[in-house]
């Protein structure tokens, strides 16, 4: 029953990490309504900027945030220098520009950091671990900053006047430009905004994954299934069902005989073929909201 | 300017009121207007002249340019020629930056952020205003149109075609123009709602000086409320005339019957 409920623990802060990467897809789709490929790809990037200030020497609390500010403003200029010039576009550009983005700079972080595997510290303290209870520890730590993540942006957009600026950019982009507002910034901001989201989860899943230029690959399927169930539109249900999925392809993994550790990644390809089959049209086309 | 009250018809629909039109006092000349989407030319060179706080009704077929005017004028399409307000050129200039110049443009289908709260959506066009003030242009907005009140927190989506029009002239008026564009506010309106609306209108209009371009199907209510009328055909602006407009009753294809 302990081994049943820490897996339970292990899949949720497994899906905080697919829930926030799918938080970051969601956002730049809102905002620019573009299905970033890249995604994955900007967050491991940040991971490595977090990991160069770790290695010197600054201290994980003091790195994070400087991480994120890096991140905010990477988001803008990628989206200001590449991304400006393909919004709007509702053919293939976009998608064509951000796996290409995806592809560029794995390269270039494989070129600069290589391709060896690094182990990044784990922010949440080790020393009280009795046995297996060290990582439940840990895996409450991620949830624990997942949470406050979101906690933040939900006060951010319900509770600040940007935040009601970029909601109404997201609801009526036309609109909002006859409202006044600077249509162009917003959209970089929520570029920004979904790197740093993003980043927050390349950090997290760093330690448990170890640092490569190829580790958000797996786990930007999984952000990909939740943002569909969520039909990249829906913050919350897409946040739900990253949870979701990180506990079914924990507790798949472990009591399913068949399907194992390496069929584990069935699961979400599972999510997005049924939930697409279920919803009349294209994901994000689908009714509500 | 002069105001005709209600039920009392202009003598002439072409004569502007004193003080408007061409003295040095209008605070918008457009000359040479053009534009168009793509290679489709739609306004082939529109000339107006509006006096601050001057009401004037754009009539005309459809397709004949009217929307693509509006469009032109807060920067939503490219245009070429001249538009100045109050010696400020307009062309070439984004929305968002036209609009902290002082225009407003209420479009054709209200673009209202349906999702956000009434609240919201007067909030956002605030949001240009001195932060002390804005308490105050809610409790105006609020007074014209008092239905509004009722729905505060409820999305924008939700509300009657009438409140969403007057939400979206609200909203509009929350900016504090001092030029509004309005796209057919009478379309999708029940007739007492109305007139309601262009009561409001016509008060804010003199009282705050608002200069209004109210772009209208309904042609016998737009010449009720407003001090001139302009006829669009194929792109062009013309003032009328025996021969260039048709008098009511001639062409009843411009007018709306039961009224």
């Amino acid at each position: 029953m302990a081994g049943l409920l820490l897996q339970i623990v292990q899949g949720l802060s497994l899906g905080a990490v697919y829930a926030g990467l799918a938080l970051a897809l969601v956002l730049v789709h809102r905002f620019n309504g573009i299905v970033n490929f890249a995604q994955g790809e900007l967050a491991m990037l940040s991971a490595y900027v977090a990991w160069q200030l770790l290695d010197a020497g600054l201290p994980f609390w003091a790195a994070l945030p400087i991480t994120l500010a890096v991140s905010v403003v990477g988001g803008m200029l990628v989206e200001r220098s590449i991304i400006r010039r393909v919004e709007g576009d509702r053919e293939l550009a976009p998608v064509a520009v951000t796996v290409g983005l995806m592809v560029f700079v794995n390269a270039a972080a494989g070129l600069v950091w290589s391709f060896a595997v690094r182990s990044f510290p784990n922010p949440f303290p080790a020393a009280l671990s009795f046995g297996s209870a060290q990582s439940g520890f840990s895996a409450l730590g991620v949830l624990g900053v997942v949470a406050v993540m979101m906690l933040l942006l939900h006060v951010f957009f319900r509770h600040t006047g940007a935040g009601l600026l970029m909601r109404a950019v997201a609801a009526d982009p036309v609109a909002a430009r006859l409202s006044g507002v600077r249509v162009g910034r917003v959209l970089g901001l929520g570029w920004g905004m979904a790197s740093a989201v993003g980043a927050i989860a390349g950090i997290l899943v760093a330690p448990l994954l170890f640092l490569e230029p190829n580790m958000m690959g797996g786990v930007l399927v999984y952000a990909f299934a939740a943002a569909v169930v969520g039909g990249f539109r829906d913050p919350v249900a897409a946040v739900v069902a990253g949870l979701g999925l990180g506990v079914a392809e924990t507790l798949a993994g472990t009591y399913v005989a068949f399907v194992g550790a390496d069929l584990k990644v069935i699961v979400p390809l599972l999510v997005i073929v049924v939930v697409l089959m279920l919803r009349r049209g294209p994901a994000g086309t689908a009714g509500q909201r | 300017m002069t105001v005709n009250g209600p039920g009392d018809h202009p003598r002439s629909l072409f004569d502007p009121p004193p003080g408007t039109g061409n003295g040095p006092a209008a605070l918008l000349r457009v000359h040479g207007l053009r534009a168009g989407y793509g290679p489709a030319r739609v306004l082939h060179g529109v000339d107006l002249e509006l006096a601050a706080g001057e009401m004037v009704a754009v009539l005309g077929p459809n397709g004949a340019g009217k929307t693509t005017m509006l469009r032109a004028l807060s920067g939503l399409v490219r245009g070429r020629g001249s538009v100045l307000l109050d010696g400020t050129e307009l062309l070439g200039r984004a929305p968002e930056e036209i609009v902290r110049l002082g225009v407003a443009h209420v479009p054709e289908g209200r673009g209202l952020f349906a999702p956000l709260t009434v609240e919201e959506n007067l909030r956002i066009g605030a949001h240009l205003r001195p932060a002390n003030e804005r308490a105050e242009d809610m409790r105006r907005v609020l007074a014209w149109f008092p239905v509004l009140r009722a729905h505060l927190s409820q999305p924008a989506g939700t509300l009657s075609g009438g409140e969403q029009q007057m939400l979206a002239v609200g909203r509009a008026l929350m900016t504090r123009p001092r030029l509004l564009l309005l796209d057919e506010p009478s379309r999708g309106l029940a007739p007492v709602a109305t007139r309601r609306m262009f009561d409001v209108l016509r008060a804010v209009g003199s009282h705050d000086r608002v200069a209004m371009l109210l772009v209208e199907q309904d042609a016998r209510l737009a010449l009720e409320f407003t001090s001139r009328a302009l006829v669009m055909e194929s792109g062009r602006l013309t003032v009328g005339g025996p021969a260039g407009w048709p008098q009511a009753g001639r062409r009843p294809s411009l007018f709306r019957p039961g009224r």
